[in-house]
């Protein structure tokens, strides 16, 4: 498309705009208000609903102006007599095939057809006649669809089309019987649907709308408080509706930059955890093997001699503590301050080791920063060509994948490279299927040809690289056709691979789990990086290395320093300077400069007996780490152990003491998302239990240790932030209460933020190419043990499922938890789709049903973590960033004779 | 519908490269008529969205979901053919075949499809038996034509 500004007449007002735009783009941009009911700025325009016309100088017949192009010296009326008798008559059509039951509808306030009505002035019904006969469809958990209300206007086909990809409705029939279906009059739950609930968000009318929300109150009722999703790190913006100090409904924040609206069907859904029964409500002490209730003064001071008694006489390296990306910034930085400061550890460390520590590491070394070098925006609107490698988009960040879906439609070449053939290898302009844990082999294979075949950018080599002479010596003698034996993949895709992402104009490699959780993570990270380096596809708007990060604040928690290597903003434990620099800031003495113990490290020292105390704040290591079995004996071990949540998760059970703790829709401050974009939540609902917000509960076992920092809200700890941690400088409490949404590095208050990392210059300087020689993953199949097995996340679930599994529909659509398998995997062992069976590793088992798939590849079961997968997996760890290598690990399967509850075998 | 048939049917659809259209049209004149049931197990291989291949089902006419007859009778009763008499013609079938719209009959000889138009209308009354028009007919001549199909 090329751009280009002309001069438009709307109602005899002058416009200048952009020429590829439609009438009601402009006029919408210029304040100028136009009816339209199937129109969304989101969404491509079908032009329906008629209610969008306009007197066009010249034409006949009025336009739609939803699909009428704009020309030069256009002369447009979108108030004419004639156009408001014509909208009156569509109006006058529409209602009288509509139920005019506004005083009980939900939507009353918030409905566009009432909206138009009332400004137009439609009293009563003209035309009498039958009504459709569209019947409410049930049949979902979440989503109510009364199609009585529905116009056909068509916008959540579109959503579901465009946006998401799914097409789970469409219409049926044609004339006056048309209505919307999932095909072959299907409940929802027996078609693809996804439930993210977009359609829901995006239906003018009160066709379709949330079941929480049933008789709970009318839109002018509600109290409507834009925050951020609790669950993954992209991060979107929603509108929680609060009535009575509960949670009715959560929408799309339109307004948002990081999802305009969209949401998933956790951000949607998911959010029953928040009055869940488990919700702790006041500090418990075991007692005799019984929790009792206790004050918060009790508490802290029994935690504070348990502390004191560990610290003193078995040293400051006995205590280790876990945060979590769950909590924010604030939060996270107290807590790693708490443990540097007072009792003078670095056992710190949170569950970004078992993610994203090995792109950490890798990005660290070679280019000097390793967070996501783009915004998403910019790979929706810039990217030509993207890899998508070791990450299922669509399930581990959906609305980033609606992104991908966007640019696709652009036309932008989407590059997908993953062992399991995951759903968006279907929009794929290349897919190639590897074998499990060959990536180094198959990325140097894509540098062997860019390097033989001169695809490389020599001049930013010369400018921004080193090591390429070694590098190059050491990739030209690389055999070509080890990528076929070895990754089981043609050079020919490879080569196509190579020219595409080094010839695009902007390329950019998205990555989360399936190139870090191994061995040889860090190394495949190197392999990403070379690639971005030699092609110079890096520090431009479009191009980069742009990791996925996991948890809503996992960006966050690593910046904030919980991490046993490194003080808040990156600064390495062992660096005389760092220790320095922070002995100052804090005013405090003698603090910590051994790197401590990592999340695996720490279970592995309380087995040997180093670690005798241990802080849990806000996860759930009994789902999340590696070898689960040994997590146990490690729990039951440990002498003293803190736990601070908002549910009563498995943990608890081990716990000496349980600090309730407030959810992100119960307190303030900032989530720092997957493209550095740091957040606010705010408070929505007030919660009249003991909890408190995790950073005052640090904060007053800190003050027990006299230890007066002066925190009097979640504001001052980030002032602190701003002064402590650089690339936050300019991220005030007063900007970020503004509802900036500002991404970091910002180092004044006049800085807008970075948008695109690595523009001109790499935080170490030049960026390093690393040699690197492939090794095979620890365990492989063998005749023991002959199948691989590999895990990963669906959808629905999040994590260890604390949270949604406190929700109802979630549990109803996932159902019994469940393995996948191969199809002649099944057949060749007699095994059915829906039958139990026994996963064997050398670390534990699991009984689990089994669904089939043919996206796998033979020999391979895939087990999603939320389901005692990691009962199986090994603690074997990538050298470089302890990061286990969760992806691979070798199992046998038995046939399983039926018992009652498959989980109470699991655990 | 076995699992083989089914297994056919996707691997021509795949070598033809057939359009969600012309899969229902394929399978119509395959069968005579679309089953839902291998439809919905077409849609599961070729992970073709349902609601998609089942909006154009429903949107046009020509499809149909209910097992026909060998012979598909459409007798036009729009304003021309009616004038000109369609209904009775509409009634012998009825009477003499026990045939009503949309309906077949038991021995599978026969379905009726009442139209709006057969865009013939200077020679209405018109009724078509599968892809053959017949002009100017009544229903005495109609019943002929009927009687002398095998």
């Amino acid at each position: 498309m090329s751009s280009g500004k002309i001069k438009i007449y709307i109602d005899g007002k002058l416009i200048e705009c952009d020429k590829n735009k439609t009438i009601l783009e402009v006029a919408l941009e210029n304040n100028i208000e136009i009816p339209h009911l199937c129109y969304d700025k989101r969404l491509l325009p079908n032009g329906s609903c008629r209610l969008c016309i306009v007197e066009v100088e010249g034409e006949k017949r009025p336009v739609a102006s939803c699909t009428y192009p704009v020309f030069e010296g256009m002369k447009v009326y979108t108030n004419t007599e004639k156009i408001i008798n014509f909208r009156k008559l569509t109006l006058q059509l529409i209602v009288s095939d509509h139920p005019l039951d506004c005083m009980t509808c939900e939507k009353s306030g918030d409905c566009l057809l009432e909206k138009y009505a009332y400004e137009y002035g439609i009293k009563e019904v003209k035309y009498y006649g039958e009504k459709a006969k569209r019947k409410m469809k049930d049949g979902s958990p979440f989503i109510v669809r009364d199609y009585e209300k529905c116009i056909l206007c068509g916008r959540c086909i579109k959503v579901c089309e465009e946006i998401v990809g799914v097409n789970a409705i469409d219409y049926k029939n044609r004339g006056f019987v048309t209505e919307i279906n999932s095909g072959f009059d299907e409940s929802l739950k027996d078609t693809e649907c996804l439930f993210c609930g977009n359609c829901i968000d995006i239906c003018p009318v009160g066709a379709l709308r949330e079941i929480s929300a049933e008789r709970k109150g009318r839109d002018w009722e509600y109290k409507k408080i834009k925050t951020i999703c609790p669950y993954c790190g992209v991060g979107c913006g929603i509108v929680v509706y609060v009535k009575n100090n509960e949670i009715v409904k959560i929408k799309g924040d339109k307004e948002s930059p990081v999802n305009n609206g969209f949401l998933c069907i956790k951000g949607k859904f998911g959010f029953d955890y928040v009055n869940s029964k488990d919700r702790l409500k006041k500090p418990l002490i075991k007692e005799n093997g019984n929790f009792k209730e206790v004050d918060w003064e009790k508490a802290i001071d029994f935690i504070y001699e348990k502390l004191k008694f560990y610290k003193d006489n078995y040293g400051s390296d006995s205590i280790a503590g876990l945060s979590s990306a769950k909590c924010t910034n604030e939060e996270n930085y107290i807590f790693q301050k708490f443990f540097r400061c007072v009792l003078k550890s670095n056992n710190i460390d949170h569950c970004a080791r078992l993610c994203h520590s090995s792109t950490v590491v890798g990005l660290s070394q070679t280019i000097g920063s390793a967070a996501m070098s783009n915004s998403l925006e910019e790979i929706e609107k810039y990217s030509d060509c993207i890899i998508i490698t070791g990450t299922n988009i669509t399930e581990t960040q959906p609305v980033t994948s609606y992104r991908i879906r966007k640019a696709k439609e652009r036309g932008a070449k989407i590059i997908v490279i993953d062992p399991r053939e995951i759903e968006i290898s279907k929009i794929a302009d290349i897919y190639i299927q590897p074998r499990y844990g060959t990536d180094v082999v198959l990325f140097n294979g894509i540098a062997k040809i860019i390097i033989d075949e001169k695809l490389y950018n020599e001049e930013f080599i010369k400018e921004r690289v080193e090591n390429f002479d070694e590098y190059k010596e050491f990739i030209e003698k690389f055999d070509l056709s080890l990528v076929e034996k070895i990754s089981n993949v043609k050079i020919e895709d490879l080569r196509k691979v190579a020219y595409l992402y080094s010839k695009s104009k902007a390329s950019v490699i998205i990555w989360s789990m399936g190139i870090t959780q191994h061995i040889t993570g860090t190394e495949n990270v190197f392999c990403l990086s070379n690639l971005a380096l030699l092609t110079g596809q890096i520090g431009k708007k479009g191009s980069g290395l742009a990791p996925l990060r996991g948890q809503n604040n996992v960006q966050g928690a690593c910046d904030m320093g919980c991490l046993p290597e490194f003080y808040p903003g990156y600064n390495s434990v062992n660096n005389r300077k760092t220790i320095e620099r922070f002995e100052n800031l804090w005013n405090e003495k003698n603090l910590p400069d051994k790197v401590g113990l990592t999340v695996v490290e720490i279970f592995e020292n309380i087995l040997k007996g180093k670690i005798k105390c241990l802080y849990i704040m806000g996860e759930m290591p009994l789902i999340s780490e590696p070898d689960i079995l040994h997590i146990k004996e490690a729990l039951e071990k440990v002498e003293f152990l803190i736990v601070q949540d908002i549910l009563f998760t498995e943990i608890c059970e081990y716990a000496d003491v349980i600090l309730p703790a407030l959810c992100s829709f119960e307190k303030e401050g900032t989530f720092t998302n997957t493209e550095r974009r740091v957040q606010k939540i705010t408070k929505c609902i007030g919660n009249f239990t003991c909890a408190k917000p995790d950073w005052w509960i640090i904060n007053e076992i800190a003050r027990k240790f006299g230890y007066e920092w002066g925190y009097n809200d979640v504001w001052d700890i980030l002032k602190e932030i701003n002064n402590v941690v650089e690339i936050y400088q300019g991220i005030t409490p007063e900007r970020v209460k503004n509802d900036e949404k500002i991404q970091w590095p910002c180092f004044s208050k006049e800085d807008k933020g970075t948008e695109t990392l690595h523009i001109g210059r790499f935080k170490r300087g030049k960026g390093l190419l690393k040699i690197v020689e492939y090794k095979e993953p620890f365990e492989l199949p063998d005749k023991d043990y002959p199948f691989l097995l590999t895990t990963g996340r669906i959808l629905q679930e999040y994590h260890s499922r604390t949270m949604t599994g406190k929700v109802k529909g979630i549990e109803e659509i996932v159902g019994e938890e469940f393995l996948m398998m191969n199809e002649e995997d099944a057949k060749e062992n007699n095994i059915k789709e829906g039958e139990k069976i026994k996963v064997v590793s050398r670390r534990g088992e699991v009984v689990l049903k089994v669904k089939l798939s043919k996206k796998l590849q033979k020999g391979t079961i895939f087990i999603p973590f939320h389901f005692y997968a990691n009962i199986l997996t090994h603690t074997k760890l990538d050298p470089y960033s302890k990061i286990p290598e969760f992806k691979i690990c070798s199992v046998k399967i038995k046939k399983f004779e039926k018992l009652k509850n498959s989980r109470i075998i699991n655990v | 519908m076995s699992e083989k048939d089914v297994r056919e049917i996707v691997g021509e659809i795949k070598r033809k490269n057939l359009s969600y259209l012309e899969i229902l049209q394929y399978i119509q004149e395959k069968y005579n008529y679309v089953p839902v049931d291998l439809l919905k197990k077409i849609c599961k291989e070729l992970e073709i969205p349902k609601s998609k291949i089942f909006g154009i089902l429903t949107f046009y006419a020509q499809f149909s979901t209910q097992e026909r007859g060998k012979y598909l009778i459409r007798v036009c009763d729009g304003t021309a053919c009616h004038v000109k008499g369609g209904s009775k013609i509409i009634n012998m079938l009825k009477k003499e075949f026990d045939l009503e719209d949309g309906k077949t009959t038991a021995d599978k000889k026969f379905t009726l499809q009442i139209v709006a138009c057969l865009g013939s209308c200077f020679m209405a009354p018109v009724c078509m038996v599968n892809s053959s028009y017949y002009g100017n007919m009544d229903e005495n001549k109609f019943k002929k034509i009927l009687k002398n199909l095998k």
